[in-house]
């Protein structure tokens, strides 16, 4: 446990030095933005689906309820996102448990099915009420310049700390749950679902737990997002290719499962990402979902036990503790 | 009471083309036990393909989802032996993230080549209507839900009398059993896939009379594709065509009573309700 | 009644098939009782309703005077009632202390629990091998392994499915010894499974017999051997099947 923290304190602090050092108005610190946010959203998906083995394809529910509630919270009442944002975490845990109850005893490709389903149920009710979200219009954060108190900001700089916060939180809850006793129970449901049961595991309230802790913080980044980008859709946040299956992604790349794991994933998914939309901007639109698709297909054929094994090889940093 | 049976047979006509889009996946579930993520985006692609038929060689889409069929199978069958044969026993995870990454690749391909712009076709019976009493019946509806039934006629055909047709029906019953009586299962997982999405892109073809083509046009039908399968029952061909009426039914009937954007939500709830209490749905063998 | 596990008529179907036929037996404190039967008599199905992993179709289970048919496994675990399974199902990526510090975690927090591991390890003498991946053991280290990991659940019944199945006679001789010192002293009930006759034989008191789902014969080693029901079952003599 001490060296999971050591290490997020590590990158705390390299994220939080980079940001000092880039130009505050500049592209890079835009990207390192993204990384951070990047890689937060993948650690959420890490808790379910690295830890408790969960396949969850519907991620971008919780993102987007996120999203919207801390918004138009300030649209329609002036509501500090502040506030909005553990009222959004609140939605979303809602959300989860709603969805949990028909779907917990579920197993793999049906429980990833549901999960799908559930992002595009929440898609279609944000269009379908645009009096409140903006429909497929979108919806936009109301400006009002620089302010900590309604988390924005003109320049990208000032975001850094923020997203570094929340890279910080969303880490050192996934080392609690991944060792000490919670760690010991997660792993169990995961390696064995049946057999930890028998042995005295409450197996449907530890998934609950992952899920539900895991939909909060997918809904604070959610938040962060809408704070960051002013500007979002349904399509946009509630996209089941670019936020669901993007935060699977991440943290399969960097190594499910790990701690670590969504850091690498974001520093090599992002930056790709950017260099893709810059260089191919003709063809711009789809080149990045397109390759990671590739990548996605490669990392499977060449260890298709491995992937098992890729999320179960490294065992979550420091569980012997 | 006549809004009512108007749209129930609205439901049912559309239903039908439902089935057929859908018996693919059910087909590919039953005899390869994989969950297919990718099978939409071959909707999209049966689509596209028609739609070059007419533009370029002034085909009706009804023709043009013929040769949906036909390329549906090609590529579905090659992405079969190349990709997905590699995790036939592999865990459900690899299974899960290779169709997903086939179905970016699918959509993201189609987005690459032809755009995100809507194309869509024009027919000379586009704007028809039958009329029979007070209903309307209309005519790109019918012509595909004739087409839908035709294709499934073949379908059943094709299973119960030919002998491909046993050879699959045997794998998807006992593969190691079928290997002795020396069916070689690997290339029977090639022809269903190829087949499940070759009617997925064929349903794609006979819809293009009344729905446009876009990349995205296939991810749009994932719930509800899946919603029929899940109705019938994962792995029941017959059940795949019964869900599709009912789908299609459900589907028409919520624009009475709900905005017609929230008309996938019932399916949503129904979906949910029996992946919950009911995965073998309503004519299918085992779905966990 | 003193009956510490009472099974009512326990049934289970599975689509047309009767796994276990109208099966009903008491057991009393601190007894062993062997569980025999051919192939696929339905013992560890019968075991997997006990536990919990399965719901009767039909009957009622009792443990300690309260009913527990259908109620979920680790629920049945807390009231003290837990198995092993019969190709080991330790968690695989884990090692054989861990394993057992997972069951521990139910009644003790991390530290306790951990000690609790340790103790029941020593108890099966797999003490020295505690750090090792599951992976790494014998099959029949993994399946003392799985004995630990029920113990620390700290049971009152354990059912055993086939637990020396790999063993040569020394180590059965020894895993029975421990086995009864286990409920001597830990005020332990076992029903075991086994199809070596003579470790069976051994170590039971009293013999519960299977045969296609139904309850065939329920009596001292003794008696049971003697039966004629039980050898035709076993010999597949022309007797008809009981319902």
């Amino acid at each position: 446990m001490k060296r999971s923290l050591l290490l997020i304190l590590i990158l705390a602090v390299a994220a939080l030095a980079l940001g000092q050092m880039l130009d505050p108005r500049g592209y890079n610190v835009r990207v390192l933005c993204l990384v951070l946010l990047a890689a937060s959203l993948g650690q959420c998906w890490n808790i379910v689906g690295g830890l408790a083995n969960q396949i969850s394809l519907g991620h971008a529910a919780f993102f987007g309820i996120g999203a919207y509630t801390s918004t138009v919270l300030q649209t329609l009442g002036g509501i500090t996102p502040w506030i909005g944002m553990p009222v959004g975490m609140l939605f979303a845990m809602t959300a989860a448990l709603l969805l949990s109850l028909p779907t917990m005893r579920l197993k793999g490709p049906y429980f990833a099915l549901a999960t799908l389903a559930f992002g595009e149920a929440c898609r279609i009710l944000a269009t379908a009420f645009p009096g409140i979200t903006g429909g497929p219009q979108g919806i936009s954060v109301p400006f009002v310049g620089n302010s900590w108190a309604m988390m924005q900001f003109r320049g990208a700089g000032n975001y850094v700390y923020l997203f570094t916060g929340l890279f910080v939180v969303v880490s050192v809850v996934f080392a609690c749950l991944s060792h000490g006793r919670m760690g010991y129970l997660m792993r169990a449901v995961r390696e064995n679902e049946e057999a930890a049961e028998v042995a005295g595991v409450n197996t449907l309230k530890v998934k609950l737990m992952g899920s539900l802790i895991s939909a909060a913080l997918t809904a604070a980044t959610g938040t962060l997002f809408a704070q960051f980008t002013f500007f979002f859709d349904p399509e946009s946040v509630f996209s089941a290719s670019g936020i669901s299956i993007r935060a699977a992604l991440i943290a399969i790349v960097g190594g499910v499962g790990t701690l670590a794991g969504p850091i690498i994933g974001a520093l090599i998914v992002v930056p790709l990402e950017e260099l893709l939309s810059t260089y191919l901007s003709s063809k711009a639109a789809g080149i990045a979902p397109f390759t990671f698709g590739l990548i996605l297909i490669a990392i499977v054929l060449l260890r298709p036990r491995g992937l098992i094994t890729l999320f179960r090889n490294r065992r979550p940093s420091g569980a012997r503790t | 009471m006549t809004a009512l049976l108007q749209t129930l047979t609205d439901g049912l006509l559309i239903g039908g083309v439902y089935g057929v889009i859908a018996v693919g996946l059910s087909l590919v579930f039953g005899v390869l036990k994989i969950v297919n993520f990718a099978q939409a985006e071959f909707l999209m692609i049966g689509m596209y393909v028609a739609w070059f038929c007419w533009s370029y060689l002034g085909l009706d889409p009804i023709f043009g989802a013929f040769v949906a069929l036909a390329a549906g199978f090609l590529i579905g069958a090659a992405c079969q032996r190349l990709l997905v044969q590699h995790v036939i026993h592999a865990p459900p995870v690899a299974q899960i993230f290779l169709t997903v990454g086939l179905l970016a690749v699918l959509e993201n391909g189609a987005l690459m080549l032809f755009g995100s712009e809507f194309r869509s076709v024009q027919t000379p019976y586009q704007t028809a209507a039958l009329e029979i009493g007070q209903l309307f019946i209309s005519m790109p509806y019918l012509i595909a839900f004739v087409a839908a039934v035709t294709i499934s006629l073949g379908l059943w055909l094709v299973l119960a009398h030919t002998w491909i047709g046993r050879a699959i029906r045997a794998t998807s019953q006992n593969a190691q059993a079928a290997r002795l009586f020396g069916i070689d299962t690997r290339v029977i997982y090639a022809i269903a896939f190829g087949l499940g999405t070759g009617l997925t892109a064929f349903g794609g073809g006979i819809i293009l009379s009344y729905s446009a083509v876009s990349p995205t046009a296939g991810t749009q039908f994932v719930v509800l594709m899946f919603t029929v399968v899940v109705l019938g029952g994962l792995g029941s061909v017959l059940g795949a065509l019964v869900g599709g009426l009912i789908v299609g039914v459900i589907q028409s009937l919520s624009t009475l009573v709900m905005p017609i954007q929230l008309q996938n939500l019932a399916l949503f709830v129904v979906f949910i309700t029996f992946l919950a209490f009911r995965p073998q749905g309503l004519l299918g063998k085992g779905a966990r | 009644m003193n009956a510490l596990l009472h099974a009512d008529g326990v049934t289970i179907k599975f689509g047309g098939l009767v796994a276990v036929n109208n099966v009903s037996f008491d057991i009393r404190p601190k007894e062993i009782i062997g569980l025999i039967g051919p192939n696929g008599a339905g013992k560890t199905t019968l075991f997997s309703m006990l536990v919990g992993l399965y719901r009767p179709t039909s009957g009622q289970i009792h443990f300690d005077g309260q009913r527990i048919d259908g109620k979920r496994p680790h629920l049945i675990a807390r009231r003290g009632m837990t198995k092993t399974f019969q190709n080991t199902a330790l968690f695989p990526e884990m090692s054989l202390l861990e394993n057992v510090t997972t069951a521990a975690l139910m009644r003790h927090k991390l530290g306790p629990a951990r000690e609790l591991a340790e103790q029941c390890l020593d108890k099966v003498g797999l003490l020295g091998v505690a750090h090792e991946d599951v992976d790494d053991l014998t099959f029949p280290q993994r399946a003392l392994g799985e004995v630990a990991r029920a113990l620390a659940t700290e049971p009152r019944i354990l059912l055993l499915d086939e637990v020396m199945a790999a063993l040569t006679p020394l180590e059965m001789d020894s895993v029975i010894a421990t086995l009864k010192a286990l409920r001597d002293k830990e005020d332990l009930t076992l029903i075991v499974v086994e199809h070596h006759m003579r470790a069976i034989m051994r170590l039971s008191e009293r013999l519960l017999v299977l045969n296609f789902g139904s309850l065939i014969a329920d009596g001292t080693p003794q008696d049971v051997a003697s039966n004629p029901d039980v050898i035709a079952a076993y010999l597949g003599g022309s007797h008809a099947q009981h319902t």
